[in-house]
């Protein structure tokens, strides 16, 4: 293909320093468009971009803290999208596996587990329900996949709306407190333990609000990366994702590893609604998620669907939003990550192919005529 | 009615693709108002010249003439412009739009501000004149083969076309399909159109055709003959290499010639003795009525070679993927040393030391997006693998890839590079030496010299050939003749899912040409 008087040519080998050179240029081209664009609707993109800083990282604890609370379902729905894509599963319904298992942990925390029980047990109760939700969730789109050829796709995303839908019914109706839009508060030993709660003894971590989801997160990711590089799973994983027909061929189970893998992606997603629900509101109400599971397919595209880069690009992100809560008119930050997200991902083609100045052309292919 | 007739002139045109020659020295002439078959057996180059006539490839050497004035296409649109047009095989349509709008999906001359009542008149007087019957207003991906068929003869006829080149039309169509596009071809012929018509189905072609030329090995073996009185016996018989003596060839019919040089001098190691065990058997296998396998028998001892000859498509993929585990019969038995396996799975075949080396080597034995290490081990991860927890041992799988790329010459890359950094040959010899490890019991082999150079081909026959000669059982699936006919013990035909015959050294070139057209059943 020739773009000008430039030619792709196919790369041969990926380095891992020329990827992240791709990365650079679509993170720097983003910003360099958002600039652009901020001028354009008579916005300053210094002030803008300092203050979405100052506010996200540099603002001490608390904004890094807080940050690093968002980035929580980011990285668990993150790695859940990037196993998925990885595997070549467009599992897109992050956002729905994420109700079920808030709900799913919310039930457990409200009526299965008797009052005064133990936190560990509690929260491991809970997790493993938030878990085996999403999960449930996540494998109805393999299993139709991998049975009737159903596109994943449509599917997950619809039962996203499906999701929303079955939790709004428990929360307006069967658990609502009071007629509001929410459950009552969990008991206390359903709390996934805070910095803030160390306050008595360590007086600066008062009014810190990151929690123990963040160290599940990070345990998460390295497990994730274990379990996709290192393990024979994960091969049959990158095959499958590569190409389902060489997976056929090397005698792989194809269609087991699809649902195996849109329910570990579905899990994960799950795990962050039981995080988001334990750690941060203790209770599922109405509209606790901005659309995490969402925001998680840009994460675990930036991270190029590694794993440890989920981390990085989830913090990123976060930081992104918590910032833009600052910054009016308030569509900017969606904004950002909409323009952040397209050069990175036009700059993708540059991972596969470089360019190439072309010189004259041999005498037998003509463009666009023979296969 | 008569027509002026308009002459189209392939004069001595070659195509060179790196060192494959495609072409060499071809020389045809084409007629308005006939129909002109090309024939030849799989890799003879007859796509490649209809790609040249059609605008899409540029020859090496040689001339195109329309009416004795050369031409020279840049593009398709070039050829279009001189009134030829090529219907591809598998259609090459938009499945999402419908049929009227696939038929003037740009054309030259569609107006700028569209009129589709007048569009679609348009088209319905050309359906008319041909009596053809087509739902113009269905999306296409709603049509059947033979419905699709017409929407791109359609596309061609309105473009003002004067030779149609119709790549293996009856490919896909049902026998009744084909029965009714047969006369629609003879009826463009007798208004003045000029049809080539390239197919390997004789009788069809006999049916059809005013005249025929043979292609062989990219070389024109017979040129322009006339069909009058041509049996399809003889015809299948210049497909194969020898030209009975009544036609004029314009080749080298000799079959000695015809063999490639990576084919001479093999070493043929001794038949086994034909009472001993089989190690694989197939018994009546059926995969389906259409385009499937039909009855299929089959058996391979340790140390044989067996070839299954036929032009590809009559269900060779599904021969070699019942054989190797990864598609279950949906009727009959698979036996691997007298136990009955059907439908155990591919990983029971390769625990039973069955190995099977795909045709396709870009995207089912091997991908451009593996490393060569995990090309390597695409099967075998699972026993490099440690416990508990099913670790893979990255480094011995690294070791050993280093090992077979050594013992086998690969090069172009180590371990961590990418299979698409491999030349042809290359990948292939690390396919071989994957398959080859171990202590296999049956290796099936599928096209596995399409493609290679001289040397890379005579590698992987020597590599076949020992396999053989140490006791291992080899099933090689070609469309090849001369490569089938070099290294088989025994050589089964398969001609539309049917084994058509079955035999043993010295074979008898005639009679399977003959089985590989369809035209005899036994020997």
């Amino acid at each position: 293909m020739t773009i000008g008087p430039w030619q792709l040519i196919p790369r041969t080998e990926y380095t891992v320093s020329s990827r992240l050179a791709v990365l650079g240029l679509g993170v720097a081209g983003g910003a360099v468009l958002s600039t652009l664009l901020l001028l354009l609707f008579g916005l300053s993109p210094v002030e803008v971009f300092s203050t979405i800083i100052h506010s996200a990282f540099l603002g001490g604890f608390y904004a890094i803290s807080d940050t690093l609370t968002q980035a929580i379902p980011l990285i668990l729905c993150g790695l859940g999208c990037a196993v998925a894509f990885r595997s070549g599963l467009w599992n897109v319904g992050a956002e729905g596996q994420l109700f079920l298992g808030a709900w799913a942990a919310t039930g457990v925390a409200t009526f299965v587990v008797p009052p005064g029980s133990s936190p560990v047990w509690t929260l491991t109760l809970m997790a493993l329900a938030g878990f085996a939700a999403g999960a449930l969730w996540g494998a109805i789109p393999g299993i139709l996949k991998a049975r009737y050829q159903t596109n994943e796709i449509l599917v997950s995303l619809m039962l996203v709306y499906v999701a929303s839908e079955w939790i709004n019914y428990f929360i307006y109706v069967r658990w609502s407190q009071g007629g509001f839009q929410m459950t009552p508060l969990f008991p206390k030993n359903a709390w996934l333990p805070r910095l803030s709660d160390w306050a008595a003894e360590v007086p600066s971590l008062a009014g810190l609000t990151l929690h123990l989801g963040f160290v599940l997160a990070l345990l998460a990711a390295v497990l994730m990366w274990f379990l996709m590089w290192r393990s024979a799973r994960g091969f049959e994983w990158k095959v499958t994702g590569i190409s389902p027909r060489v997976a056929r061929y090397a005698g792989m189970s194809v269609k087991r590893n699809i649902v195996l893998v849109m329910s570990l992606s579905g899990g994960l997603a799950g795990l962050a609604g039981m995080a988001e629900v334990a750690g941060t509101v203790h209770r599922l109400q109405d509209n606790f998620s901005p659309g995490y599971g969402f925001t998680a397919i840009l994460v675990a595209w930036l991270a190029r669907l590694h794993p440890l880069g989920v981390i990085v690009a989830a913090i990123l992100l976060s930081g992104l939003l918590v910032g833009a809560k600052e910054i009016q008119p308030g569509g900017v930050a969606v904004l950002l990550q909409g323009v952040i997200l397209s050069t990175v991902i036009a700059c993708d083609l540059l991972t596969h192919y470089r360019l190439k100045r072309s010189v004259a052309k041999g005498p037998e292919p003509i463009p666009g005529g023979a296969r | 009615m008569t027509h002026p007739v308009t002459t189209l002139n392939v004069h001595g045109v070659s195509v060179h693709f790196g060192e494959v020659v495609a072409c060499d020295d071809v020389n045809l002439t084409l007629n308005t108002g006939e129909v002109h078959a090309v024939v030849g057996e799989n890799g003879a180059g007859k796509s490649t010249l209809m790609h040249v006539l059609a605008g899409a490839l540029r020859p090496t050497l040689g001339t195109l003439q329309v009416d004795g004035v050369p031409v020279s296409f840049r593009s398709a649109q070039d050829a279009q412009d001189l009134g030829i047009s090529m219907v591809y095989q598998n259609f090459r349509l938009v499945e999402r739009l419908t049929a009227l709008e696939n038929i003037v999906l740009g054309w030259k001359k569609l107006p700028r501000r569209l009129n589709w009542r007048h569009l679609e008149t348009l088209v319905k007087e050309q359906c008319e004149a041909l009596q053809l019957d087509l739902p113009l207003h269905r999306p296409v991906f709603e049509l059947s083969a033979g419905e699709k068929q017409k929407t791109t003869l359609l596309r061609a006829l309105i473009r003002e076309t004067r030779f149609l080149i119709l790549d293996e039309p009856t490919a896909v169509l049902t026998p009744h399909e084909a029965q009714r596009f047969l006369a629609l071809v003879n009826r463009l012929a007798t208004q003045g159109m000029g049809v080539i018509f390239v197919s390997h189905k004789l009788p069809e072609v006999l049916s059809v055709a005013n005249r025929v030329s043979v292609l062989r090995h990219g070389r024109t073996l017979l040129s322009n003959h006339s069909t009058q009185g041509l049996s399809p016996a003889s015809l299948a018989a210049c497909m194969v290499g020898e030209v009975p003596t009544e036609l004029h060839s314009t080749g080298d019919p000799s079959p000695g010639r015809m063999l490639s040089p990576s084919l001479q001098g093999l070493d043929l190691p001794e038949a086994p003795d034909p009472k001993s065990p089989p190690i694989a058997e197939l018994e009546g296998v059926f995969t389906g009525a259409e385009g499937g396998l039909r009855d299929v028998h089959f058996a391979v001892r340790a140390g044989e070679i067996v070839a299954l000859a036929g032009v590809s498509g009559n269900g060779q993929k599904d021969f070699v993927e019942v054989l190797s585990g990864l598609k279950r019969p949906q009727g009959g038995r698979v036996r691997l040393e007298g136990d009955d396996v059907t439908g155990k799975g591919p990983r029971v075949f390769q625990k039973r030391g069955v190995r099977y080396l795909s045709e396709d080597r870009y995207d089912e034995g091997a991908h451009p997006e593996l490393t060569l290490a995990e090309t390597s081990f695409l099967k075998d991860y699972r026993q490099r693998a440690r416990s508990p927890f099913h670790l893979l041992n990255r480094k011995l799988m690294a070791f050993e890839t280093k090992e077979r790329l050594r013992a086998f010459d690969v090069r172009g890359g180590n371990e961590n590079s990418l299979c698409g950094s491999l030349s042809g040959g290359n990948l292939q010899k690390l396919l071989l030496s994957r398959e080859l490890a171990g202590t296999p019991k049956l290796i099936i082999v599928h096209e596995p010299a399409q493609g290679l150079d001289l040397h890379a081909a005579r590698f992987v026959y020597e590599q076949i050939l020992s396999a053989a000669a140490s006791g291992c059982g080899i099933v090689l699936v070609s469309s090849d003749l001369e490569e089938t006919l070099a290294l088989a013990h025994t050589l089964y035909v398969l001609y539309r899912g049917k084994i058509m015959s079955v035999s043993q050294r010295p074979f008898q070139r005639p009679a399977v040409g003959r089985a590989m057209a369809g035209l005899e059943e036994g020997v």
